[in-house]
């Protein structure tokens, strides 16, 4: 069975790249619009890397990662942040609420891909 | 009840809401006007030049709550003018007839001139604007001509007074008019300070302003007129006076206003020091009055002015904020979609969705060339937003400027290549380890090598760095047009780029430089170009080797 990967992102587009690009090279994906839906699907089923967008409905990027990182059960899962090359400080945001790497939006599929090995690995 | 005095005054319209009942509000703003009035106008008799007051403050207490409190104050304040004026003749030895005359003269001069000016100028009356000022003139005066008429009436037919009837409509009309103009904006200001409380260093500073005034005025009335003429002349009142005017909020100027008018009326009055002319009194007086009138009108006009240009470039300030801002979420918003566009090209050019025909692929890179770029101005503008609103902040690391050049090299290789540009490196190894923003410092080379390349036709771009004692010093020259002397600072101002001929051929923003020079001074360090038209140009970057703490821009 391929490895898992929760995909969290708030617009079907982006959605739909992570689909593509993900199921062609193998995995499996769950996905979640919004931060709680994360935990939801994280209960359900425990993914081997999670992808969070940041800014969500509901509950953003930083509050689920701050969430699943608190709890022992899912703290090894790793946790790749998509940060907005918008607001400054994202980056040092997203570390300090415990996440293992990140990559800027707009991100190369292909960039991406090659950090998610790295922390399948 | 003081409360909902001050409720009525602090909340303007919302008194209805207060707990004392309406009919209690008002019968205190009454007793208050009525008060103030009858110790104002006591006061003023017992100051009288020549038998003439100078000015009459009164008026302006009951004109300057009615304009300050609105028209719903009318029947107070009407009550109390009146009550007041009764009394304080009725004490003096006026007869009645006369005194009931007198009492609505006061009484509706008061009326008229706040109804005058809520009628064209509306209910929002500001001192802080240099028309409502002058309106307060125009309204004084006209009010004070009117009640003129009617005072005259009373001293002539019914006081039996022996001056001409020019004379005392002259000296009712300028004594009243100068009392409103002197006091109302004191009160005017008061009421608008207790709805609006200055801020702490405002009311330090005006403080300490209107201290210093009292002082003066004071010493000027106090001292013996030898010493006086000599030492401290009345002139020396106006340097608080315009400094207040300049900076302080209208409370603190209409007090100041009222200071120096108050000293001059003293010392006119009783002939003290530079007041005190050889002629007699009454040939003081209407020089005194005219002194009044123009130090209080430039005075409150000066303020209105100052306050409005404050005023303004606080909105410009603003308004650049709200700029910032929008231009910030603009550009996240652009950036969305964006990295959809982006995303499936990359894929498609991968052949994720089958292999992709040589023909489309070609059509693809088009695409992904523009979107790179459309990212890129993105980013740019999203940059300078940053940088204005003060919120690029710089996240320094260690970092090698040699790593930092062959990174750039490699991406800018292609470009040159296209344009059949030499490109040159020329960098020692082992240059010391730098401290700074990397991410930063990269996007400043890229822009200034990308510059470089895009406007050479043909020749060479050569980079070179060296580290002296405690600064890299980078260059980026080039063998292109040159840019004007006129140019050479223009182009780092932002949306600015050299000769717009050769703009409209050479995409861009213009922000490139602009944003670049910001960078590198938020790291200590100078961004500059040396160049001559048809010989190239030069960039010239110094950054400390080890930055410090970024600072603020």
């Amino acid at each position: 069975m391929g490895k898992c990967i929760l995909v969290v992102e708030d617009q079907e587009d982006n959605r739909q790249i992570l689909r593509d690009l993900l199921t062609f090279s193998g995995y499996e994906i769950a996905e979640a619009t919004n931060g709680a839906e994360a935990l939801d699907a994280i209960a359900m089923r425990r993914p081997d890397l999670i992808l969070m967008d940041i800014q969500l409905p509901i509950m953003d990027g930083y509050e689920a990662t701050r969430r699943i990182k608190a709890d022992p059960a899912t703290r090894a899962i790793p946790i790749i942040v998509v940060t907005s090359y918008a607001l400054s400080g994202d980056e040092a945001k997203a570390r300090a609420a415990g996440s293992d790497d990140y990559v800027a939006k707009p991100y190369s599929p292909r960039a991406l891909l090659a950090k998610i090995l790295e922390h399948l690995d | 009840m003081v409360e909902d005095i001050a409720n009525q005054i602090r909340y303007g319209r919302r008194a209805a809401e207060a707990s004392a009942p309406r009919w209690a509000v008002s019968f205190a703003i009454a007793c208050i006007v009525g008060i103030a009035y009858f110790v104002a106008a006591r006061l003023s008799l017992l100051l009288l030049a020549d038998g003439v007051a100078v000015f009459w403050p009164a008026a302006g207490i009951s004109a300057g709550t009615l304009i300050a409190l609105g028209r719903r104050a009318q029947l107070p304040v009407t009550v109390g003018t009146m009550a007041a004026t009764l009394v304080a003749n009725l004490l003096g030895d006026r007869n009645l007839w006369s005194t009931i005359v007198f009492a609505f003269s006061n009484a509706g001069e008061a009326v008229l001139t706040a109804w005058l000016i809520e009628h064209f100028f509306g209910a929002d009356f500001s001192l802080g604007r240099v028309r409502h000022v002058l309106a307060l003139l125009g309204a004084a005066v006209i009010g004070t001509a009117v009640s003129g008429i009617g005072g005259t009436a009373g001293f002539k037919l019914l006081q039996g007074s022996p001056a001409s009837i020019g004379t005392t409509w002259l000296h009712w009309f300028a004594s009243d008019a100068l009392g409103i103009v002197t006091v109302a904006p004191l009160l005017i200001a008061l009421i608008s300070a207790v709805r609006k409380p200055p801020r702490r260093a405002e009311l330090v500073e005006g403080i300490a302003a209107i201290v210093v005034l009292a002082l003066i005025g004071g010493l000027v009335l106090i001292l013996p007129a030898e010493l006086l003429t000599s030492v401290i002349p009345v002139t020396l009142l106006f340097p608080p006076l315009l400094w207040l005017a300049a900076r302080g909020s209208p409370a603190f100027v209409a007090a100041a206003v009222f200071i120096v008018s108050l000293t001059i009326v003293w010392g006119t009055t009783f002939g003290i020091g530079e007041l005190r002319p050889a002629s007699s009194v009454g040939a003081r007086v209407l020089p005194a009055q005219a002194s009044i009138l123009l130090m209080t009108l430039g005075a409150l006009i000066l303020a209105a002015l100052f306050k409005q240009i404050r005023d303004q470039s606080r909105a410009v300030a603003e308004a650049s904020q709200h700029k910032s801002q929008f231009l910030a979420n603009m550009s996240h918003e652009l950036r969305t979609p964006l990295n959809a566009i982006l995303g499936y090209t990359e894929l498609i050019l991968d052949n994720l969705y089958g292999e992709t025909p040589d023909k489309m692929r070609k059509a693809l890179d088009r695409v992904q060339q523009n979107g790179r770029h459309l990212l890129n101005l993105i980013n740019d503008v999203l940059d300078l937003s940053k940088i204005e609103a003060g919120k690029l902040t710089l996240s320094l690391s260690d970092y090698s400027l040699n790593n930092v050049v062959q990174g750039v090299f490699v991406a800018v290789e292609s470009l040159a290549g296209e344009k059949k540009l030499e490109l040159k490196m020329d960098v020692p190894p082992g240059l010391p380890i730098g401290h700074g923003d990397e991410r930063r410092i990269t996007q400043v080379l890229l822009n200034l090598v990308g510059n470089a390349i895009k406007f050479t036709d043909a020749g060479t771009v050569t980079v070179t760095a060296e580290a002296a004692k405690d600064a890299f010093t980078i260059a980026v020259r080039d063998t292109g047009p040159g840019i004007a002397d006129a140019d050479r600072l223009t182009i780092f101002e932002e949306f600015r780029q050299g000769d717009s001929s050769v703009t409209k051929k050479k995409a861009g923003t213009g922000l490139g430089l602009s944003i670049a020079r910001r960078i590198v001074e938020m790291h200590g360090g100078r961004l500059w170009v040396e160049s001559k038209l048809g010989e190239g140009s030069t960039f010239f970057v110094t950054l400390p080797i080890k930055a410090k703490v970024a600072a603020v821009t």
